[in-house]
């Protein structure tokens, strides 16, 4: 199973939104991150289908035949559904809509309800639903017909931590046999599940590799040290900061610098130091 | 497909809500009509005048017989004599139809007048049919068209007879309201006007666009926007259908067209041109539908695209003054003006009559912009 893209080019007036962008992703989650701007949410509406890329190509070879569109699932940033459906209908208006047909309709919507925790709230109004809860329910629209592709463009925007936490868990129960793509600028969502992790700015890819590859190349960049207030905003100004941790009288500063800041410990690099380092602020 | 597409946003409480307030509103308007312009003369009148009009049409309406005519000259010289004796009396008597021997003087004056009508128009019509004859030899090998139109004209009126005296009012009132067009316009505006800007404006568009499957949503959205105009139009006319019959009782539905328009360019029965009249309104009602339905396509809210759509009714109702009715979807809500003219176009040299042309025309436009909307979809 493979999904190529080649060579991405969107430009919005004079804005490059994408920039030659090419990868090929395989089984696995890959996480997307980028700063506002860095051209994901383009990058996502070239691959639904939503926009028509200047150039290049998207191709994918899957399991069984069909084009690219039917082998799809997709929860878009910020959706919202139909607040008099109740779950279970929509579920059975996406089935419709995707052309997905089953012996019994009504008992595999309540299997995808059940997958995301929704099987006893399916008869409830959309309309009644939280946040986390339509969340889950675009997940459950996402997963039906066993896509082999399934792209999630900023997913726990707007969740509580447990909200979060929940959705990464249903995730990674999803991700076997599939090509996952999660786009957000929220390091901790994919620091938790993707495999692979793609770095994108201004419409191009500046990194690509595991957790791990990406971490190790900051390996000797990254130190914490113990400041008061005055040494803590002279430090933001001179180097990269990756965060500040007020204890008692004193902060804890994390610091991102070739050169060892007075007092500063090497430390192990996360995924939030990767990102500070190549984007600046996220 | 379609009954998800209903669900969305017309099988709605607050649908059904502005849809009673709107049936409650065309009632009140058409009874508005009835009490200042019906004379009070309708089966609903609560005076001896009403209840005498409704009694002389069911004695002396219908098929013309000897019987009849005889009966209506015996029935106006007694009131006529009556009031020659007596003048205007104002206490009501129950030896006339209308309580008052000057009110049975004049609707049996008017009933006679149409049995007259009705008697003389076989010889009107042959006539015309006979010039429209000769003006067809005339024109042949001179004026195509007007060799065509003529023998049109020829063949509508030879031939035609009347042999019943309808009561009309009921029917010109039926055939002339058009309140309820404007109801049904602005319920289908409202109805349908989400059916793309809602999507956008929840972003449901994305996932209907990312499936793979536009051109079969967008279908069944067209679909959708015709069953809409289907039934609004319809509960609409049968409402105004029942109206009329409550308050001036139809009938005749066999009678001629032309026993109420002596000019209507069609030879059907009244029931006919009920039927006529209700396609007519549904030609005009498909086109607003497409019409809603595209500007939704373009819009990215609710709220826009229903702004849109009421301006955009509120233009074709004032253009009804200034184009041509051929070109004007909306005049086909006016039935009356295409039953009582014999109106033609010239359709490459061919003579049409106008109001197929129109509904033609309509219906072309209404395919326009359903086939515009397929192809922008959810762009």
């Amino acid at each position: 199973m493979q999904l190529s893209i080649s060579n991405l080019t969107k430009s919005y007036r004079h804005k490059k939104a994408l920039d030659g962008f090419s990868l090929t992703l395989g089984e696995g989650v890959y996480g997307i991150l980028g700063p506002n701007g860095a051209g994901k949410s383009t990058l996502i509406n070239s691959l639904t289908g939503i926009i028509k890329p200047d150039s290049g190509n998207i191709s994918f070879s899957g399991k069984s035949g069909g084009d690219y569109l039917s082998h799809l699932g997709f929860l878009p940033q910020n959706q919202d559904f139909y607040h008099n459906f109740t779950a279970r209908e929509l579920i059975l208006y996406m089935m419709k809509l995707k052309d997905f047909k089953c012996p019994d309709p009504k008992g595999y919507a309540d299997e995808i309800l059940k997958k995301v925790n929704l099987y006893d709230d399916r008869n409830k109004k959309i309309g009644a639903h939280s946040g986390g809860m339509k969340q889950r329910l675009g997940i459950a629209q996402a997963i039906i017909g066993e896509p082999e592709v399934l792209i999630f463009d900023e997913p726990t925007a707007g969740l509580d931590p447990k909200e979060r936490i929940r959705f990464r868990n249903v995730i990674s129960s999803l991700a076997n046999d599939k090509i996952v793509i999660l786009a957000t600028h929220i390091v901790t969502d994919i620091a938790f599940i993707a495999k692979t992790v793609v770095l994108m700015d201004k419409g191009k890819i500046i990194r690509t590799g595991t957790q791990g590859e990406l971490c190790a190349e900051l390996c000797d960049k990254v130190w914490e040290l113990d400041a008061d207030y005055d040494t803590v905003m002279r430090l933001m100004k001179e180097s990269r900061v990756s965060n500040v941790l007020g204890i008692d009288d004193y902060y804890r500063v994390r610091v991102i610098d070739d050169d060892r800041p007075d007092g500063a410990v090497n430390v192990q690099p996360n995924l939030e130091d990767v990102c500070i380092f190549h984007f600046g602020e996220m | 497909m379609i009954l998800y597409e209903l669900k969305k946003y017309i099988l709605k409480p607050s649908v059904f809500v502005c849809l009673i307030i709107f049936a409650v509103v065309n009632f009140v308007k058409f009874f508005e009509l009835y009490y200042n312009f019906g004379g009070g003369r309708g089966q609903l009148a609560d005076n001896s005048a009403g209840a005498g009009v409704i009694e002389l049409y069911e004695k002396y309406g219908g098929t013309i017989t000897d019987e009849k005519i005889a009966g209506l000259k015996a029935d106006l010289d007694f009131a006529e004599k009556s009031f020659a004796e007596n003048g205007i009396t104002e206490e009501a008597s129950d030896k006339f139809y209308t309580g008052y021997a000057y009110g049975d003087k004049n609707m049996i004056s008017a009933i006679i007048k149409k049995y007259q009508s009705a008697i003389l128009y076989e010889n009107t019509a042959n006539e015309l049919s006979q010039k429209a004859d000769d003006n067809a030899r005339f024109f042949a090998g001179k004026n195509d068209y007007e060799q065509r139109k003529n023998e049109l004209i020829r063949d509508t009126f030879g031939g035609r007879y009347i042999g019943q005296c309808v009561r009309s009012n009921g029917w010109e009132t039926l055939f002339d309201f058009k309140f309820s067009a404007i109801l049904t316009m602005l319920l289908i505006a409202l109805m349908l006007s989400p059916i793309f800007a809602g999507e956008r404006a929840d972003g449901f568009d994305r996932l209907i666009i990312s499936s793979g499957k536009r051109g079969a949503a967008i279908r069944s959205k067209l679909l959708t926007a015709g069953i809409v105009a289907f039934t609004v139009t319809l509960i609409f006319f049968i409402l105004d259908v029942s109206y009329t019959f409550t308050v001036y009782g139809l009938s005749c539905f066999d009678a001629p067209l032309y026993a109420i328009y002596p000019n209507a360019p069609l030879n059907v029965t009244l029931l006919g041109a009920l039927a006529t009249a209700f396609i007519m309104r549904l030609a005009a009602m498909l086109f607003m539908a497409a019409c809603v339905v595209l500007i939704s396509s373009f819009c990215k809210n609710t709220g826009a695209a229903l702004i849109i759509s009421v301006l955009f009714g509120a233009a074709l109702v004032v253009l009804t003054e200034l184009l041509p009715s051929a070109f004007n979807p909306l005049e086909l809500v006016y039935s009356s003006e295409f039953f009582s003219n014999f109106d033609t176009v010239d359709l490459f040299g061919l003579p049409c009559l106008q109001l197929f042309a129109s509904i033609g025309f309509t219906l072309l436009l209404t395919l326009a912009a359903g086939a515009v909307t397929a192809i922008r979809g959810l762009r």
